[in-house]
């Protein structure tokens, strides 16, 4: 289950490979709610609560980060994410999220730009960007 | 062939009463309650076929909409693919196939991966390039490729959804051909979809869960086709009844559901978009709404029904109950009009406490109008209290009052004082009903008037209108007891008419009736007005005289009065007859102190009037019980004597006493001188009182009626002598027996005759009855028939005691008789009486005339014999030649005679 809380005595089983979503450090973002940013991934919205722009950031397609990402946070299989874009795109209601290579890609391009918003491994966590979300 | 038509009139009234019928509310409401009822209904359609036509009309309308809405999706999508196609080609053409999609990807112009695949394919069918990125496939066999290698097609061209070796799932290619610079085949670009793209902008809400929405190509074969959330391609799908906008539902493939179905043909590709909504999801609202509007109108109209139902179903009770009413109405005033009774339907009128003060007429039939003189229409509601106010006086009022208190009915009889049944007898019944009470009056005047009668009757003789016996039974008693209380005295007196017998017998009973009438009314005349005079019977009557002094000298004057009174002469009819009567006296209380024993006294002192010679009145003496007692002694003699009698031999020679003996007395032929017959005489010895004279107790016989008996036994006895002489050898001899009236009579008289013939032997022609003259007067036809009966038979007859009665000469005329008997009484003194003789000659010429003969009765004389032998009477019968004797002595005389002079 996902809290927006550091985590307490429950932890999860695997430490490093709990999932964080981040922003940049330099973004007034603080903390957002899984359904927020549920929200920004699936298109629904394309603004952080603020206001500011949301740009969502995609692990490659068939990642065990993104499905793990998209399974917990959306709720969404990798099925239903498909036909979830399938029919954003075909009524022209959206674009899935542009996908970077890796962690590293995903927070490089994070940490440069403020509207971005991405998902990465606790591990590859650093001072560029900011956790809004620990993904459990 | 026709029936006769109806005359106009009466069927103008059947008309009339058929409307009347129906304007009754409970035929009238139901047929009027059709029109709400056809107006909910027609309603009711009404709004069904017009939310039909709406639900019809929208469904055609979201189709239409939706499949524009399809169509422009679908428009765009295709080219966006069409885009990437050509953008790939000119990125293969300007970099070649294995940099064309890096650089298309740096650029950022591939499309979404998450849901295209794009690839390259060389010439050779080679897949050498991919997004995202593919192990090698050959694609050369595929119809997307060959189709452009084998022609310079400059349009993209759509597979079926097909799978291939990358992707198992099928996916839809979208391919161009490829040119180098030459404008050779160079290969193709792959754009590759999942079908379901196609047909993810379904929405439930919009579509349904029957909706359709579809990707057709050309060659009729689906593309891509979603219903519900079931995607599915590849089947045959016919569009050639699918016009562009939807008209009517269809069956539609692949299911054959009812759908309302709009395509629109896709430009640029040889594709159609296609969306249907099913009929059943888009009327579905229409059917709710419609069942709703159904059962709407059904309750509506079943409650319209039930409560018109309800209604009329009242209404109804309500009329037939009217109709009983008016019936029972009909039949009341029809029974009430036919009654022979007063009828008053009255109701109570109250004051502020309740009490009944008046009465109101609220209902009464015709009768009424002649027992209160008033006409029935005012009657009606008017109160008691002015109609008659003397009602409350005669104790009407109470009466009623009481009978509306208590609930019983009450029944008096009264006498009408007023106008117009003054004098009447009348009785009226009051019923108590609720709210009053029914009074009906009926006149019972003729009721009780024969009321009245009857007692009279009870109490009266029809004849007189005096007092019978019962009646004088009870005056005498209650004078008894007034006597005895005050210490008076009173007087009791038996009065019986002398020789009513003879006028009753003589003139006939209607002259009867008239004399007693008017002796009656005589004897009252000289009464007081608390005396009383009664009819016993018969002629008998008795006076009853209350309050006397208790000296017999003090009634004698009344007495004679009444003696007087009766002795006067009557005129009945042109006659004037005149009776005679005998009253005997009992007074309270010295001959007597009660009722039975006065009625005794008197009665004894009556028959001693009557023995001492008739036309007097005698007072009671203790003797005169004697006489009656002497009387009732020498009747049970009588009977006794008659029983021993029967019992015993008959007599021979003197009977012993208290037996009666036949004594027989010579009759002698006048000219012969010879016995020729015996006239047989009773006699009777009493034991204590020796022989008692004939005519005392034949008279007793007569009364009692022994005298049957006795006659009877005579005649067997005469006629069983008579026939021992015959049998001695005697002389025959005719014997004569007295019948007297009683005997005469009876009515088997002419039976026993004939039987005492039959028993003893003897022939009819020896026998000879005797009977008086004024017995013959009596009966007169059927004196004459029995006689004739009696001569038929041989018998002969003659008048006893001729000339001393009352007889005409005509009624001899027809009497068959042989012989008549002069009385004595002219005979003794035939010897020197003038008036005598001359009655005898009369006589014996008549008879002779008659040709009868004639005996003289009584002879005892020589001279009489000579004056009868000198006149040619017949026969004689006498002291003369033999009195009475035995039947011996006859034998005697008889045996002598013959001796004397044999009969040559």
């Amino acid at each position: 289950m996902a809290s927006g809380i550091p985590a307490g005595p429950a932890a999860a089983v695997k430490n490093e490979a709990d999932l964080v979503v981040i922003v940049s450090s330099r973004s007034p973002v603080s903390a957002l709610r899984p359904d927020q940013v549920a929200a920004i991934f699936l298109g629904q919205t394309a603004r952080f609560p603020d206001g500011l722009e949301a740009v969502p950031l995609d692990q490659p397609l068939g990642s065990k980060l993104r499905d793990e990402f998209y399974e917990r946070v959306a709720s969404k299989t990798p099925a239903l994410l498909k036909a979830h874009w399938s029919k954003m795109v075909f009524t022209g209601r959206g674009q899935p999220p542009v996908e970077a290579p890796d962690s590293a890609a995903v927070r490089r391009r994070v940490a440069e730009n403020p509207e971005l918003i991405g998902y990465i491994e606790r591990g590859a966590l650093d001072a560029s960007v900011r956790p809004v979300l620990m993904v459990r | 062939m026709m029936a006769a038509k109806p005359t106009p009139s009466s069927a103008r009234k059947a008309r009339l009463r058929w409307l009347g019928r129906a304007l009754e509310t409970h035929i009238a409401l139901p047929l009027f309650a059709l029109l709400p009822l056809v107006a909910i209904w027609i309603a009711t359609f009404h709004f069904i076929a017009a939310e039909h036509d709406a639900a019809v009309s929208a469904a055609r309308d979201a189709t239409r909409e939706q499949v524009d809405t399809y169509e422009a999706q679908m428009a765009r999508n295709l080219n966006a693919i069409d885009q990437t196609l050509k953008v790939l080609k000119y990125a293969v053409e300007q970099h070649g196939p294995a940099q064309a999609l890096d650089t298309l990807r740096r650029q950022g112009l591939l499309p979404p991966s998450l849901v295209f695949v794009v690839g390259i394919a060389d010439r050779d069918g080679r897949i050498v390039a991919s997004n995202p990125a593919l192990p090698p496939l050959d694609v050369s066999r595929e119809t997307h490729f060959t189709v452009h290698r084998d022609a310079d097609t400059t349009l993209p061209f759509v597979s079926r959804a097909i799978g291939d070796a990358a992707k198992a799932e099928p996916h839809l290619h979208f391919t161009r051909r490829i040119n180098d610079a030459a404008g050779r085949f160079a290969g193709i670009a792959i754009v590759a979809v999942d079908p379901g793209y196609f047909t993810s902008a379904y929405e439930h809400s919009r579509e349904g869960e029957l909706g359709l929405i579809g990707l057709i190509g050309n060659d009729g074969v689906a593309r891509a086709l979603r219903i519900g959330d079931k995607v599915s391609w590849g089947q045959q799908v016919a569009l050639e009844h699918m016009a562009s906008d939807a008209v009517d539902p269809h069956p539609t493939a692949p299911d054959g559901v009812l759908r309302y179905a709009s395509v629109r043909r896709l430009h640029g590709f040889p594709l159609s978009a296609v969306i249907g909504l099913a009929e059943s999801e888009q009327m579905a609202q229409f059917k709710q709404h419609r069942g709703n509007y159904l059962v709407a109108a059904f309750a509506g109209s079943a409650l319209l029904i039930a409560v018109v139902g309800m209604i009329s179903a009242w209404s109804w009770q309500l009329a037939k109950a009217r109709r009983r009413e008016r019936r029972a109405q009909e039949t009341y005033a029809a029974a009430s009009e036919a009654s022979l009774d007063a009828f008053f339907v009255l109701r109570s009128v109250l004051d502020e406490d309740g009490r009944v003060v008046d009465f109101l007429v609220e209902e009464t039939n015709s009768r009424a109008e002649q027992v209160t003189g008033i006409a029935k229409h005012e009657l009606r509601g008017r109160l008691m209290g002015d109609l008659m106010p003397f009602y409350r006086v005669n104790g009407m009022f109470e009466e009623l009052e009481r009978v509306v208190v208590e609930g019983k009915p009450i029944e008096t009889e009264w006498q009408a004082a007023t106008w117009p049944a003054t004098g009447r007898w009348l009785q009226r019944q009051l019923v108590p009903v609720e709210g009053g009470a029914v009074a009906t009056v009926r006149d019972i005047t003729e009721r009780k008037e024969a009321e009245e009668r009857i007692r009279h009757l009870a109490h009266h003789d029809e004849l007189t209108g005096l007092p019978n016996r019962s009646l004088i039974r009870d005056r005498l008693d209650q004078a008894v007891l007034n006597a005895q209380r005050n210490g008076k005295h009173l007087a009791l007196a038996f009065v019986d008419l002398d020789g009513f017998k003879l006028v009753n017998d003589g003139l006939g009973h209607n002259a009867g009736d008239e004399l007693l009438k008017v002796v009656g009314r005589r004897m009252g005349a000289c009464l007081r007005r608390n005396d009383t005079l009664g009819r016993l019977g018969g002629d008998e009557f008795v006076i009853l005289l209350p309050d006397v002094s208790g000296e017999a000298v003090a009634i004698t004057p009344v007495l004679e009065k009444i003696r007087q009174a009766v002795t006067e002469p009557v005129l009945i009819g042109d006659q004037a007859v005149q009776v005679s009567c005998s009253m005997g006296v009992a007074m309270f209380p010295r001959d007597g102190d009660d009722p039975k024993t006065l009625m005794m006294n008197a009665d004894a002192a009556m028959y001693r009037a009557k023995d001492l010679g008739s036309n007097n009145f005698q007072f009671y003496t203790r003797e005169m019980n004697a006489s009656v007692e002497e009387k009732l002694m020498l009747l049970e003699g009588l009977r006794k004597a008659f029983d021993s009698t029967q019992a015993g031999l008959p007599g021979v020679g003197t009977a012993p006493a208290g037996q009666f003996s036949l004594l027989y007395q010579p009759k002698v032929d006048l000219r012969t001188g010879r016995i020729f017959g015996v006239e047989a005489l009773i006699r009777w010895r009493h034991p204590e009182h020796g022989m008692v004279p004939p005519p005392r107790f034949i008279g007793l016989a007569e009364e009692s009626g022994l005298i049957v008996g006795i006659g009877e036994w005579v005649l067997r006895t005469a006629c069983r002598q008579a026939q021992l002489w015959r049998a001695a050898g005697l002389e025959p001899l005719t014997v004569s027996v007295n019948v007297s009236a009683r005997q005469f009579e009876e009515r088997h008289l002419v039976d026993r005759i004939a039987g005492a013939l039959r028993d003893t032997g003897l022939p009819p022609e020896a026998l000879e009855l005797e009977v008086t003259e004024s017995l013959l007067m009596r009966d007169l036809n059927q004196a004459i028939e029995r006689m004739r009966a009696l001569k038929d038979m041989g018998i002969s007859l003659s008048i006893d005691d001729f000339g001393t009665g009352y007889s005409s000469l005509s009624a001899l005329k027809s009497f068959p008789i042989s012989t008549l008997k002069i009385d004595k009484s002219f005979v003794r003194d035939l010897a020197h009486s003038l008036d005598d003789q001359a009655i005898a000659l009369a006589v014996i010429s008549l008879g002779h005339r008659l040709h009868l003969r004639v005996i003289a009765e009584g002879v005892e004389t020589e001279e009489q014999r000579e004056f009868l032998v000198a006149n040619e009477c017949d026969e004689m019968q006498g002291y003369l030649f033999s009195p009475p004797v035995p039947a011996e002595r006859i034998t005697e005389m008889l045996q002598a005679q013959s001796a004397l002079q044999p009969v040559g």
